[in-house]
């Protein structure tokens, strides 16, 4: 429990992905997770963005396999994090890296990995779980992740109130938008209404041509269209090694103490992560392209 | 030619200082009207609230889908599980820390029926209206009385009472406005003459002397109702009957608790009429809202049982520990067993007011079906202090819109203003969001 008087705790990261499409979001949720068991920084909610129960469940098993080094959610000590999940549009299969993991038995025929989500109330209600996570975070102290479509934190600005409360606690939210074609009218009310700095991880010879400039709200007025017209274009499907847009996006969130000295986050990411120079740095609107 | 007229909903039979109103009659109904007629029955809403939690969710929950057996906690509910929307997951995090440290007992029930978080001070108190004003507000000009708040223990309205949390957040559950609570009437004879009569309090001296020459308040309308039987049919006529009968039977309890006084250990000032039996004050006070259910008097309803983090004891059933000590009982198994018995004893007070609404007709229905009498608690567990999967129930079929019978368990964090805005709803108050709400409850519907 935190208390009033007590020191900031470390870093409240609020993880947004749609595990089980490739092994980046994997990853960056066992970094993020490998991080809060070295007091680096907290995992205060985990959320997945597609109607699917396993990938829920994948989000559980990461959380479990790291049990006992996670951060109590929303305060409360002693107990799991809630994952939280769309419901939104149709449930899209399992995909094989999912049934990989959760589908792995023992000996004894048992799964290696447990989890306790078998159906949908065993998952939590995603807007409420976001709202709920940024409402226990001290101002500024809090960063959110997404790997990913926008859909649920498009949903969370919606509520009432919650845009207000997400400029107030959270530092700023880094994208890594893999799939943003699934739901572009997201992206863009994401793109158009979050009201804090935002960072897009992306690959920075598409950054380039892309998008120059996404960091405070005041500069995003007129890029929202051609953010997202941009971003939709299709990714090439040639992949000789995993892409880590979403494990670098993890790495800036937490390591490059956001406002400061940006890019590159970590050497071993130059050409993977783009991200806006601090405000002091930033070209003037007038600057920017046409 | 039918030219028979139907009688005012709002008639009253008045007398010297004395007004009652009537249930609903069949004479009330239009000539040629059908007593089935969907939605004209009033919906009514009421919350009992209990405090402290439940002692083990064991206990309490039982599998998902239609009802059947009851657990331990639940037991006194058997007979009532066609009535009864058992549901659970439901959240309120405004009742957690959230950075404000110690004190879930201020802020789960300051915070109850707003879905918010109270401010941390005991000065300038500040919550949030709470969902029943709101109803009160939009349908209250429709019954005599806009909403009752009651109550059991009295608990004092200003100072801490909970590591800085005002005792205005622990002692009410409606509140007015952000800064107005409505404190809940303790005293069933100020119920009483809320509901029926106009006449002032008195000291117990005063009403000592004037009990030699107290009549009922029923004496005063004897000529009203005369003339109003000789114009009513054998249904009605009994129906009349029995209504004024339940009035006297409650002047009676009255009477009984005022001589009461005599029971009570000398020196220990106790507030004048309430009973010394928390089950006859528990039932006295039902008796009432039942009463002004009935007559449609108000249709908005709530109820503190007792005010929260209270350490009353409960001699009457053998337990002389504080409730909330107990329920702190660092899993000694005769504390578990003792917080057990406190839970069931509430609900079993609760049932016996379940059965006076069901037993009260309404047409073809009954006043039980006609409403959403929500049972539940702002902590969850009384030991943990948690504030997810709250235990819930509602009964009453909402004026037949609602499916009961039936365990319902929605998805973790699911804010517990999403059932106050389907109630809402029911309640003809259309709302687009209310506290910390994402939506409304799916699936309690029957369509």
């Amino acid at each position: 429990m935190q208390a009033i008087g007590a020191a900031k705790p470390p870093l409240g990261v609020i993880f947004d992905a749609d595990l089980g499409n490739t092994v980046d979001a994997v990853l960056a949720l066992a970094v993020l997770y490998g991080m809060d068991g070295k007091n680096e920084c907290r995992v205060v909610a985990t959320t997945v963005s597609k109607h699917c129960l396993t990938s829920a469940a994948m989000a559980e098993v990461i959380a479990r396999f790291y049990a006992g080094t996670v951060s109590a959610d929303f305060g409360a000590v002693g107990r799991g994090l809630p994952v939280g999940m769309s419901i939104a549009g149709k449930s899209p299969e399992s995909t094989p890296l999912l049934d990989a993991v959760l589908g792995r038995k023992n000996p004894e025929g048992k799964p290696v990995y447990n989890h306790g989500i078998l159906q949908l109330n065993d998952t939590a209600d995603v807007h409420a779980v976001l709202r709920n996570a940024y409402t226990s975070q001290y101002d500024q102290n809090c960063v959110t992740v997404l790997a990913g479509p926008a859909n649920n934190l498009a949903g969370v600005l919606s509520l009432p109130g919650a845009k207000e409360l997400i400029k107030q606690k959270t530092r700023a939210l880094v994208w890594a938008p893999d799939r943003l074609g699934t739901d572009p009218a997201a992206a863009q009310k994401l793109l158009a209404e979050w009201p804090a700095p935002l960072y897009i991880v992306i690959p920075r010879r598409r950054a380039r041509n892309q998008l120059r400039l996404v960091g405070d709200p005041s500069h995003r007025r007129r890029l929202p269209r051609r953010a997202a017209d941009a971003l939709r274009r299709p990714h090439r499907r040639r992949r000789r090694r995993p892409r880590r847009r979403q494990a670098g996006a993890v790495f800036h969130a937490l390591r490059s103490r956001l406002g400061h000295a940006l890019t590159p986050p970590h050497p071993r990411l130059e050409g993977w992560c783009w991200a806006a120079p601090p405000a002091a740095d930033r070209p003037r609107a007038e600057d920017r392209p046409a | 030619m039918i030219t028979r007229k139907a009688l005012p909903r709002r008639t009253l039979l008045r007398g010297l200082g004395a007004a009652i109103a009537l249930p609903a009659m069949d004479a009330m109904a239009p000539a040629l009207a059908s007593s089935q007629l969907p939605g004209k029955k009033p919906v009514r809403m009421a919350f009992v609230y209990v405090p402290n939690g439940i002692v083990d969710h064991k206990l309490w929950n039982v599998a998902e889908g239609q009802l059947g057996e009851l657990p331990r906690l639940l037991k006194p509910l058997d007979g009532f599980q066609g009535d009864m929307l058992h549901l659970g997951n439901l959240t309120h995090n405004g009742g957690r820390a959230l950075l404000d440290g110690a004190g879930d007992h201020g802020r789960c029930c300051g915070g109850y029926l707003s879905g918010i978080q109270p401010r941390k001070t005991a000065v300038d108190i500040k919550a949030g209206i709470t969902c029943d004003q709101i109803v009160a507000n939009k349908v209250g000009s429709q019954t005599r009385f806009a909403s009752l708040e009651v109550g059991l223990e009295d608990g004092r309205q200003a100072g801490d009472c909970d590591s800085g949390y005002s005792c205005a957040y622990t002692n009410n559950l409606a509140w007015r406005s952000e800064t107005q609570p409505m404190p809940p009437i303790l005293n069933p004879r100020a119920l009483f003459e809320r509901l029926f009569g106009t006449g002032q309090i008195l000291s117990p001296e005063a009403r000592a002397r004037q009990g030699k020459f107290r009549r009922s308040i029923i004496d005063f309308v004897t000529d009203d109702t005369r003339k109003l039987q000789s114009n009513l049919g054998p249904t009605d006529r009994r129906k009349l009957d029995e209504y004024l009968s339940s009035i006297r039977a409650i002047e009676k309890q009255l009477e009984k608790a005022e001589n009461d006084t005599a029971q009570i250990d000398p020196g220990i000032e106790r507030p004048y009429g309430i009973p010394a039996d928390f089950a006859e004050h528990f039932k006295l006070m039902t008796d009432m809202i039942t009463v002004a259910f009935q007559a449609d008097m108000t249709r908005v309803v709530t109820f503190l049982v007792t005010r929260e983090g209270t350490s009353r004891s409960y001699r009457e059933i053998g337990i002389s520990d504080g409730h909330h000590p107990l329920t702190h009982h660092l899993f000694n198994p005769a504390s578990i067993e003792k917080v057990a018995q406190i839970n069931t004893y509430h609900v079993k007070q609760f049932a016996g007011w379940l059965e006076k609404l069901k037993a009260a007709k309404e047409g073809d229905s009954n006043v039980l079906d006609n409403s959403m009498i929500v049972y539940g608690a702002g902590l969850s567990d009384g030991n943990r202090h948690n504030h997810e999967d709250l235990p819930t129930l509602m009964f009453g079929k909402a004026g037949g819109a609602f499916k009961t019978g039936r365990r319902i368990v929605y998805r973790k964090e699911t804010p517990i203003s999403n059932m106050y805005l389907t109630m809402m709803d029911r309640m003809g108050v259309n709302v687009e969001h209310f506290g910390e709400s994402t939506g409304r409850l799916d699936g309690l519907n029957l369509s």
